[in-house]
């Protein structure tokens, strides 16, 4: 069974490996796609499947619980949907958003706000992971996250550290689904304690440790050599891959302590901040797709007085990082995403709560090539239904999967035999990627 | 939970007679055992095979404390049975951890990485006791058969039985749920079939929907106990009045606030049918017909009631005339004991699928049944075989490679293996655990039962008289509760964050105020407050520890020492170790709960130590993996485990310590982590690390055999 999968793997893979060499070779060239791109003929007659990349990373906001979209992006001044919220004026001319995100508001002339997503999914547990995965739920099998489908295509851009990083408590993480392990996304439960384990035992020094590892090779190699088996002959190297690793100079990048104290202010100390500050870090030394969580959105009672608590440490986080990347060049090469499982009924509660609401709710992109100051598709007015350009969960994601340059169409096979592609059939937005 | 059941009591009494006649035991006088080696020695000459070599008992030793108990022996369990000289040990070994409960706690992870048993989240009651009913299934030994009919047809709610986790694993999901079943017990992958014929195998979608249809009845979202259907009946009996509308409204609201504990702690069964769906393309039938049960191979009844239909359902699949029912089991017992099935994969059986020794697979399945699904009997047939007690083979198998079976194969011991093995060197043994009972969850189960049974027996009226009751005041707090949080949002705007969260916390607390009243009108003042203090006991046993005093007991005391002799203050000691203690964070919680990891939350969180060792995440059928992953080196050299085996609270860093000089310390070290004396080489190579590392050199020693590939692998 693992025949045919390898083997389809390898013709995608050796397929990738030929358009990579073209286009990029390893970190140290990457600023080369992202010139001006006014020579290479834009999208026009392009297979919507296949392009350039205009996004070299992906920042991923996930808001856990279902954020409710009238209170945030999808602001609808003057309904009685929107409850006591008021709406702002942005940075960017005609958008409006909710008055809980002041700070997002001076920034969204960077950013395109879509109106118009629809989920099938309307509980927890099953919206979480299609918004994950573009499958829905199954006891059957796991489907792999959009950070697993980016190292199965394109591998790691820094050998010492994970190609993808999910900052996050939920043990649900679909992760690398039925891929292997090695494109697992490495999990980080609390963004201030960094890497675990990667640092000397109390009292060991760097040459006990070197002088103990070499006495255990010593010790092993008659095991070693008595047994030829591939599991066993594995642990030898990712003992040296743990001691690169620990003395790797980019271990730096899961130490938030070095940042300024004016970087954590700017960021906020609440551990969502803390996990985008790391996240900048993390895509700064190569790790190319990063993921953090922000739960409490499931306002089923008292809505207006917890999403407003939650959007003040999303705002600050979001509007710091946006701001940070952008005075760092990182913009325009890292797409930052926020999305969530579903959006809240319009309809207010006995309880001053909101309900899941799948029908129609919003979600954010900016930077890696996504046009600013843009509003993508539109709902009645309250934010019942979809009234214009409905998007689905699969279409949402494979625009970020287009804006990475991942093939669309390449089929990829489970264990099981089953044939899978990166957003199911989803189609890009095209129209939402800035052309100049 | 230490109730013997019939069939241990058998194997028990096997076990008398088994010491009466002492000695005489051999492992190949088990006439089964013989039997399977037989057939082997047939097959190897056929092949033209040679088997390998006999296993010394060091190897048989460790291997069969990893396989039976799940963890490698203690230094006073290897050094009893190493110096013992007892031609039968082996037979009497193998009885006596058959027999002890270390099984139960080994076996759990093997049927809940099956089951997919989770015992967190939403449904952690249901699953806490789902985990306590497989314990005391697999403690009692119960037949796998009669274990399997119960899992299939067990309804109720999470009080009546901990069975009903099964279905309630697959929530709101019966397709799904189907399928899986189909994998775990038939080997069979049918799920491509749920949308589409199977493009590889012969099964049909309307064969996927005729087997749905048994399964399809077991409603797991539970009534929450009130007959909603009479509830809703009495509101729509016309000519009632606003006011009576107004209770029953009010009722219900607050019923729903009252029921919430018990979601996702009931099933039932009702006679419903599933429906093809809307895109069915095929000619045999149109989108949305109902579909009646039938069965994929055999025969079976098609029943009208729902109950009768699991029935059906569970007879058939059991039965030992089902052709695959009993070779899966026998299989995948197989492959547990020997490393590799003799039918790979194990569940992806077809028509077409050819072991790789037909008439040893067919001589197990017969023995399983012979045994009346006694898996320990089973087990115990295959431990005794000659085969089993040989060398591991030199060379691994390569996928889709036939392996001959010259004798077990080498195996890295499961992530659950390396952690009990682990925690026992710092502990000793404590494979008791499994034994002890969830008390926690058991008083909260408790609790609910009583919700239910108030709830249950009461008609609306009865209901709404009840609550009205409570209420006159409650009136009052909604309407207060919405004053308030118009005032927090009022507050919010004019950009007073303080007023604003101070009013939400007022608003909190007169909601759990509105709820408490509503608790009292349905169980009473007594009952109410009993129901929250059960309710609040969350299952959450040890408590971690929050003072650096953590630290330092895990902290060599060499280590302190040195800094004092270097002239560090006692307060500059503090401050390092507290400063430890911070980075450690996260180890604190690998640490937090040194148990048998069947003792755990299944699955263990991310990052925790069974987890970095590929301990199932229990999302997918048998998903656990032994593969070699960075995070595994990481926490052997540098994280809390190897320092806890090395603190001076460890059991087996006290016996090294006792040892008096360095040749028995080695001798100890080696004993107790690769249940081997060294070699006279590797004694001249750890001799002379003594002589030039000194006092460090213990642990140097420790810590270099903890890393070695021999510890992690049984031979």
């Amino acid at each position: 069974m693992k025949t045919l999968l390898n083997r389809a793997d390898e013709l995608t893979r050796r397929a990738f490996a030929q358009r990579m060499a073209k286009t990029c070779l390893g970190v140290a060239t990457a600023p080369l796609l992202f010139e001006p791109r006014a020579a290479q003929a834009a999208f026009e007659g392009a297979s919507t499947l296949k392009q350039v990349p205009t996004a070299r990373n992906v920042i991923y906001l996930y808001m856990s619980g279902g954020m409710s979209h009238l209170d945030t992006l999808n602001a609808q001044p003057g309904v009685d949907e929107a409850g006591p919220v008021q709406h702002l004026k942005t940075s960017a001319d005609g958008v409006l958003l909710s008055e809980y995100l002041p700070k997002t508001a001076r920034q969204m002339h960077h950013a395109t706000i879509l109106n118009s997503l629809n989920s099938t999914q309307g509980a927890h547990a099953q919206g979480n992971y299609f918004m994950h995965t573009s499958y829905t739920l199954r006891s059957t099998i796991k489907h792999p996250t959009m950070g697993a489908w980016l190292s199965k295509f394109q591998g790691r851009s820094n050998p010492t550290l994970p190609s993808s990083v999910v900052v996050t408590n939920d043990s649900r993480h679909p992760g690398a689904g039925f891929f292997d392990a090695s494109v697992a996304p490495l999990m980080v439960g609390d963004p201030a304690s960094g890497l675990q384990d990667v640092k000397l035992p109390a009292g060991v020094t760097q040459a006990d440790m070197d002088f103990r590892l070499n006495l255990a090779r010593r010790l092993d190699a008659g095991f070693q050599s008595a047994y030829q088996y591939e599991d066993l002959k594995a642990y030898p190297a990712i003992y040296a891959d743990a001691m690169g690793m620990m003395k790797s100079a980019d271990l730096k990048a899961f130490d938030i302590k070095a940042e300024s104290a004016e970087m954590h202010a700017l960021y906020g100390s609440d551990s969502f901040g803390q996990g985008c500050l790391l996240a900048r870090r993390l895509v700064e030394h190569g790790v190319r797709f990063v993921e953090v969580t922000l739960g409490g959105w499931d306002t089923h009672t008292d809505n207006f007085v917890r999403v407003p608590e939650n959007c003040a440490k999303l705002d600050t986080a979001l509007a710091a990082l946006l701001e940070d990347l952008e005075r760092r060049g990182m913009l325009r090469e890292t797409l930052v995403v926020l999305t969530t499982e579903f959006g809240r009924t319009p309809r207010i509660n006995q309880n001053e709560g909101r309900d899941h609401y799948p029908k129609a709710f919003s979600s954010l992109l900016a930077g890696g090539g996504i046009k600013g100051g843009f509003i993508y598709g539109k709902t009645d007015k309250g934010g019942h239904e979809v009234a214009e350009k409905k998007v689905s969960v699969p279409d949402f994601n494979a625009t970020i999967a287009y804006a990475l340059g991942l093939p669309l169409d390449a089929v990829l096979f489970s264990p099981s035999k089953r044939p899978f592609t990166v957003a199911d059939k989803g189609q890009p937005l095209t129209a939402l990627f800035d052309l100049s | 939970m230490k109730i013997f059941s019939f069939s241990e009591f058998r194997l028990n009494s096997v076990l008398a007679v088994l010491l009466v006649i002492g000695g005489a035991v051999q492992a190949a006088e088990i006439p089964e055992a013989s039997k399977v080696d037989e057939i082997l020695a047939k097959h190897w000459q056929k092949q033209g095979v040679t088997a390998n070599e006999a296993a010394s008992d060091e190897v048989f030793l460790r291997r069969i404390y990893v396989d039976v108990v799940g963890r490698i022996p203690t230094l006073e369990e290897a050094t009893e049975f190493l110096t013992r000289q007892d031609p039968g040990k082996r037979g009497q070994l193998i009885d006596s951890l058959l027999s002890s409960p270390g099984y139960a706690s080994r076996q759990f992870h093997f049927f809940a990485d099956l089951l997919r048993l989770l015992t967190d989240g939403r449904d952690a009651i249901a699953g806490q006791a789902y985990a306590e009913w497989l314990k005391t299934a697999l403690n009692e030994n119960r037949p796998y058969d009669e274990m399997v009919r119960e899992l299939l047809t067990t309804e109720g709610g999470v009080w009546d039985s901990g069975a009903i986790g099964f279905y309630m694993r697959d929530r709101g999901m019966p397709l799904d749920h189907l399928a899986a079943t189909v994998q775990v017990f038939l080997g069979t992958r049918i799920e491509c079939a749920q949308c589409h014929n199977h493009p590889f195998d012969k099964w049909t979608q309307m064969d996927y929907f005729k087997m749905a249809s048994f399964t399809y009845g077991m409603d797991t979202r539970g009534d929450y106990g009130f007959q909603k259907k009479d509830f809703m009946a009495a509101g729509k009996k016309g000519r009632m009045d606003a006011e009576t509308r107004e209770d029953l409204k009010m009722t219900k609201e607050k019923l729903g606030e009252v029921m919430k504990p018990l979601r996702y702690t009931q099933i039932s069964v009702n006679d419903k049918l599933p429906k093809l769906p809307h895109d069915y393309q095929y000619s045999d039938a149109s989108p949305g017909d109902t579909v009646m049960p039938a069965v994929m191979f055999g025969h079976a009844e098609s029943p009208e009631s729902g109950e009768k239909r699991l029935k059906v359902f569970a007879q058939w699949m059991t039965s030992p005339e089902n052709p695959r029912f009993t070779t899966v089991i026998a299989n995948r017992l197989w492959k547990q004991v020997m490393g590799v099935g003799l039918i790979e994969p194990v569940d992806e059986m077809m028509d077409s699928t050819v072991p790789v020794n037909a008439e040893l697979m067919t001589y197990l399945s017969e023995l399983m049944v012979a045994k009346d699904y006694n898996v320990k009997s089973f087990l115990r047939v295959l431990y005794n075989s000659d085969v089993y007690q040989r060398m591991p083979s030199v060379k691994g198998v390569m996928l889709g490679e036939a392996y001959h079976i010259p004798g077990p194969l080498l195996r890295r011991m499961s992530a659950e293996q390396v952690w009990d093995s682990l925690v026992t060197l710092r502990s000793g043994n404590v494979d008791e655990s499994v034994l002890e009972a969830n008390a926690a969850n058991e008083a909260r189960i408790a609790a609910l039962e009583s919700l239910y049974e108030a709830v249950a027996g009461k008609s609306p009226v009865e209901m709404v008289a009840s609550v009205k009751a409570s209420s006159d005041e409650e009136g009052s707090s909604t309407k207060r509760i919405q004053e308030l949080t118009k005032q927090a949002s009022a507050a919010r705007q004019a950009g007073d964050v303080a007023k604003a969260k101070a009013l939400s916390v007022e608003v909190n607390k007169l909601r759990n105020k509105v709820r408490d009243e509503a608790f009292v009108s349905i169980l009473g003042e007594d009952g109410a407050e009993s129901f929250e203090r059960e309710m609040k006991m969350s299952g959450k046993k040890a408590k971690t520890q929050s003072k650096p005093v953590a630290a330092r007991k895990n902290f060599p005391r060499e280590e302190l020492r040195k800094m004092m002799a270097e002239g560090m203050t006692r307060q500059q000691i503090r401050e390092k170790l507290e400063a430890e203690f911070k980075q450690s964070k996260t180890s604190r919680v690998t640490l937090s709960n040194l148990t048998r990891a069947s003792e755990l939350p299944s699955p263990a969180k991310p990052g925790h130590f069974l987890r970095l060792f590929g301990q199932s995440d229990r999302e997918m059928i048998d998903n656990a993996n032994k593969e070699a992953a960075v995070p595994q080196a990481l926490n052997l050299m540098n994280g809390p485990m190897a320092g806890a085996l090395m603190g001076s609270d460890s059991v087996f860093f006290q016996h090294v310590a006792a040892a008096p000089r360095m040749e028995e310390k080695i001798d100890t070290i080696y004993l107790s982590l690769l249940t081997r004396k060294p070699t006279h080489n590797e004694r001249q190579v750890l001799m002379s690390v003594a002589a030039e590392r000194g006092d460090g050199a213990v642990e140097d020693v420790i810590h270099a055999v903890l890393n070695t590939g021999e510890f992690l692998f049984v031979r």
